[in-house]
């Protein structure tokens, strides 16, 4: 377990190295990012100044091994834009995106879990098509669309909900419905397949066999079971949140990463970006792996030492 | 064990409802078994052998299956006047059930002790330690090694002779009075076969445990059952003490069956004997004896009129066809038109058909 653990966390350094690497060259391919950064106007003087501050002037490989070298002592540098050090900046936006991803996550699992499991228990029914309708739909509206929709409706209309901003925990409710609304919709389809699957195992019949009463057969044996491949989608949802949901972050004026991510590339703000990149990297890799974990823990089958299965 | 029966099936019809019409799964059957008695009841598939069983332990996969006649007394209490409930409670406790494979059969995320336990806690009131101790105390009798070790096992871990076993102890945990045992030697090797079985003949006397044994082998029933059961297109066919079924056979199908068994000592190269034509389709029987198309001795009554099951002519009064042809004259007669050879040592041989083959 502790070996698989180690050869992971190696293999996610390394991705994480190369992620780093491609946006380091992507960065520098899509051109001079000063004739982005210093009005076209900038006399010679203040443009070698900042040449030289940001370390252009250097050749790239020395430009790249000056990256890393700060990458590894913790040091994500200074925004070109305000100066201020990325550390900082991403430190304020985080908690924000936390707190509206995950909610939205623990949000859409309930409900997506639920419905699925409700769809599956009702299938053929009216439910069931009442619900995998409803979840095409909200599937398939975009997040944006989604979010001026609410907002059109919530705070222009009936004026009950802020439309933006992060003030109170009522700002967070259009984002909120936004961002589980598409999750709650996938993962109700998974649940639903992978329920209606255990449903119809033949270990289902024997834990009725043995007299149990149909919600601990549902419960305990059959949603047990359906967990598993649930769980891949959880991954899924996971690195999204981790990455910050970047469209609603932005329709809603969330002060997240999603948003800051958005700003920062229009504005070629170099550090930033790169840390956001590697943030959002790194957020998907532990989400990976904290899936492949959960496996192992709701799987015995699958066994994480590598030995016998 | 010939006092009053355990369980009595009167009439019982089960019927699918298909996208292509309504097909009749088991249609009519009578029998009964009392306290103690091994039932072997055999039939290929869409016999409709497991899915009666399914209907007397009210385990009919969901709105497509339906009860559409009939009775099943369970110690005198018909079960299908019994609410959901009801039922659900005489599960497990009264009627366990192993099942086939219990490869798939078994929980693959619950450990072997957690399934066991499961139904000691939930149906006979046990306590976590206490159901943990009756459970590898089962594992114990039905012959698993180290039961205290295997409680802690995922069924993954364990061959497949020793899920069966689990299976078994998961069947009688609860010390049911009828045990209804659905293929449960399809999924393993021969010697492993030949100890289940064993152990399920031990169990029954052990613990008084009236069993239905369902299988597609007659080599099984042969060895196990006190009473066989033969069953054609959802009718049973013939019914009697498992000696006469096997030796004076008077249903042209039970024939089929024993002729396409390999016949020990006749060597590699013996051409098995096989029915000819293929089983009726159920959404469209004929008013007839099901097997009659298929049946050389057939009388022309026997294709226009379903035979009841009645005592066969001469022989064991336990014993029942369902036939309008009489088959030891129907030899008989054929044996004296065409002079073939007849070996009285083996009854099998007597029966067949001289060039049908």
């Amino acid at each position: 377990m502790s070996a698989y653990l180690a050869r992971r966390l190696v293999r996610s350094v390394v991705t994480l190295w190369l992620v780093a690497s491609i946006v380091f060259v992507a960065f520098r391919l899509a051109g001079d990012p000063l004739n982005v950064l210093l009005p076209d106007s900038t006399d010679p003087i203040t443009r070698a100044f900042y040449i030289e501050k940001w370390g252009f002037d250097k050749p790239l490989v020395e430009q790249y091994l000056r990256y890393f070298y700060n990458l590894a002592q913790g040091n994500l540098g200074q925004s070109y834009v305000s100066g201020r050090d990325v550390t900082a900046i991403i430190a304020e936006a985080l908690p924000n995106t936390l707190l509206l991803g995950l909610t939205a996550l623990a949000g859409s699992v309930l409900l997506g879990v639920g419905a699925g499991v409700v769809a599956a228990l009702f299938r053929g029914t009216v439910i069931d098509r009442g619900v995998m309708l409803a979840s095409v739909l909200a599937f398939s509206v975009p997040d944006y669309v989604l979010g001026v929709a609410l907002i059109f409706v919530f705070a222009v209309q009936w004026m009950v909900l802020p439309s933006s901003g992060s003030a109170t925990w009522a700002h967070m409710i259009l984002p909120l419905v936004t961002i589980a609304s598409s999750g709650a919709a996938r993962i109700a389809r998974f649940a639903r397949s992978a329920m209606l699957d255990a449903l119809n195992a033949p270990y289902l019949r024997t834990a009725r066999a043995k007299g149990l009463r149909e919600g601990r057969v549902v419960l305990r044996h059959a949603l047990r079971n359906a967990l598993i491949p649930i769980v891949t989608v959880l991954g899924f949802q996971l690195g999204f949140v981790l990455g910050g949901a970047a469209v609603v972050e932005t329709v809603f004026a969330w002060p997240g990463i999603g948003r800051l991510f958005v700003l920062s590339t229009a504005a070629r703000d170099l550090p930033v970006v790169q840390a956001l990149t590697l943030l959002i990297a790194a957020g998907v890799i532990a989400a990976n792996l904290a899936v492949d974990l959960a496996y192992g823990w709701l799987d015995p089958r699958i066994s994480l030492s590598g030995g016998r299965a | 064990m010939s006092d009053t029966p355990l369980l009595k099936v009167e009439d019982l019809s089960v019927r699918f409802h298909t996208r292509h019409g309504a097909a009749h799964v088991v249609n009519g059957i009578s029998y009964d078994v009392a306290p103690g008695e091994i039932l072997g009841i055999v039939g290929e598939s869409g016999s409709g052998k497991s899915v009666h069983t399914l209907a007397i332990a009210g385990l009919l996969p969901g709105p497509r299956a339906e009860v559409t006649q009939g009775r099943v007394l369970f110690r005198g209490q018909d079960l299908l006047a019994l609410t959901p409930d009801e039922r659900r409670r005489l599960r497990g406790r009264e009627i366990g059930m192993v099942f086939q494979d219990c490869m798939t059969s078994l929980n693959p995320v619950m450990t072997v002790g957690a399934q066991i336990s499961e139904a000691l806690v939930l149906r006979m009131g046990l306590g976590r330690r206490a159901a943990r101790r009756r459970a590898a105390e089962i594992l114990d009798a039905v012959g698993v090694s180290e039961p205290v070790r295997r409680l802690d096992d995922y069924p993954h871990q364990l061959s497949g002779g020793m899920l069966q076993r689990v299976g078994i102890a998961m069947g009688i945990c609860c010390e049911p009075k009828l045990l209804i045992a659905d293929e449960p030697t399809t999924a393993l090797d021969v010697t492993v076969q030949a100890q289940i079985l064993a152990l399920i003949y031990r169990l029954c006397r052990e613990m008084g445990m009236t069993v239905l044994l369902i299988t597609h082998d007659l080599g099984v029933v042969a060895r196990t059952a006190h009473r066989t059961a033969v069953m054609y297109a959802g009718q049973l066919m013939e019914i009697g003490p498992t000696a006469s079924v096997f030796t004076d056979t008077r249903s042209a199908y039970t024939l089929g069956l024993l002729r396409s068994q390999p016949v020990p000592g006749a060597g590699r190269r013996q051409r098995l004997a096989q029915l000819p034509g293929s089983p009726p389709d159920l959404r469209a029987l004929p008013s007839g004896d099901p097997f009659a198309p298929r049946n050389p001795f057939a009388t022309t009554r026997d294709a226009a009129e379903r035979p009841p099951l009645r005592p066969v002519p001469g022989g064991d009064p336990r014993h029942f066809v369902a036939a309008w042809y009489d088959l030891p004259q129907a030899f008989a007669a054929q044996i004296a038109a065409t002079g073939g050879p007849v070996h009285p040592t083996d009854l099998r041989q007597r029966y067949y058909p001289q060039g049908a083959a």
